[in-house]
């Protein structure tokens, strides 16, 4: 059912994109914080990506991206010992549509579906849909170049349950073709 | 621009049908003291201990919203007091039990976690402290099935610390711990 959903997002996207007009298409990475929210199992991590924004038409930008958090280890004493477990792996690949408002300066809404695998030394692997929201800020300090800040929220589900994380990242672009 | 509002729509439709209360989910650690210490030796091969997971407190206030278990592990020392090297395996029932002897918790309660290996009384790794990933890593599916239905039943299992089959043997458990992570939600 998960994967259905997945899949009937990701062929919306690429219709959306092979019905619209290209303006122009990039490439980007960024890094900064990943951090767990309401789980005991993770403490606060760091995330890197890359991004290949698809500005389709004015307003939209379809953007796939690949991404990868380390989380951090979480410390726990139980009696007389210090123990420590493995803060996991979180990593994902998906598309995110991006609603960019103004000129110069900025700001797009994004939302954004992906498959995602969580990886933990000693258990075994989950490999799940996930959903990304948040709300980024932007702007081209020379042309060509582009910088943003995003604070995103994701949410990877769990049969019944989900893991989620708050991600704060900084992040480059260069546009690579550009067509009027 | 319709397109885009499909598009936005879908995703957030997508996200509530297929994730429903997920969004309001917590991973919740728990932990359950083991007697300390306790014992196993050759006379029945085995220590039985009743589990009972309302004394944990965050078990007892998040129980009628637990939905999973991430994540089980037994810690504690482990030391081989008589005997060769063995290992410890730890098995689970239902309820309360009260098996015999080591074999007939074999025969009939289900493996929960290990084999856990320890090295012979006098030896250097006479004393094992597992890390908590690598007892994390000796947990039986079937076993963890058990603890989850019990979890979200009235939270009562018995589970037996079995030492090596027909050894001669006495293994000491200090500071013993079943740790759980429990998905639920909040």
């Amino acid at each position: 059912m998960m994967k259905k959903m997945f899949a009937t997002v990701l062929v919306a996207l690429a219709l959306g994109s092979t019905t619209a007009t290209a303006a122009s298409i990039g490439i980007g990475a960024f890094g900064g914080a990943s951090i767990p929210i309401v789980n005991d199992l993770s403490s606060n991590g760091s995330q890197f990506g890359v991004r290949v924004p698809v500005n389709l038409v004015p307003l939209l930008t379809v953007e796939p991206f690949f991404a990868t958090s380390s989380l951090g280890n979480v410390e726990e004493t139980f009696g007389p010992t210090t123990f420590e477990r493995d803060g996991g792996k979180n990593t994902g690949f998906g598309a995110n549509v991006l609603f960019t408002f103004g000129t110069g300066v900025q700001f797009f809404p994004f939302a954004g579906i992906g498959s995602y695998k969580i990886e933990r030394d000693g258990s075994e692997d989950i490999t799940d849909i996930g959903y990304n929201f948040g709300l980024g800020i932007g702007f081209s300090p020379i042309p060509k170049i582009g910088v943003n800040a995003r604070g995103e929220f994701n949410m990877v589900t769990t049969d019944e349950t989900s893991q989620k994380f708050a991600n704060i990242t900084l992040g480059a672009s260069y546009s690579l073709v550009s067509m009027p | 621009m319709k397109t885009a509002r499909w598009i936005f729509s879908g995703l957030a439709l997508a996200a509530l049908t297929s994730t429903g209360c997920v969004l309001t989910s917590a991973q919740i650690l728990a932990s359950f003291d083991l007697p300390n210490p306790f014992t196993i030796d050759a006379t029945d091969n085995m220590e039985r201990v009743t589990v009972d997971l309302n004394r944990i407190s965050d078990y007892a206030d998040n129980k009628d919203k637990l939905k999973g278990l991430s994540d089980f592990a037994v810690l504690g020392t482990f030391t081989n007091t008589l005997g060769p090297a063995g290992t410890v395996t730890v098995y689970i029932d239902a309820g309360t039990t009260n098996h015999a002897n080591a074999q007939a918790v074999i025969n009939n309660a289900t493996k929960l976690w290990g084999p856990a290996s320890i090295g012979a009384a006098g030896s250097a790794t006479e004393t094992v402290t597992l890390s908590w990933d690598d007892s994390a890593a000796l947990l039986d599916a079937a076993g963890k099935q058990i603890v989850l239905d019990e979890a979200e039943g009235d939270g009562r299992f018995t589970i037996y610390t079995v030492g090596t089959p027909g050894g001669t043997y006495n293994v000491r458990v200090d500071d013993g711990f079943l740790v759980l992570v429990l998905d639920a939600g909040l």
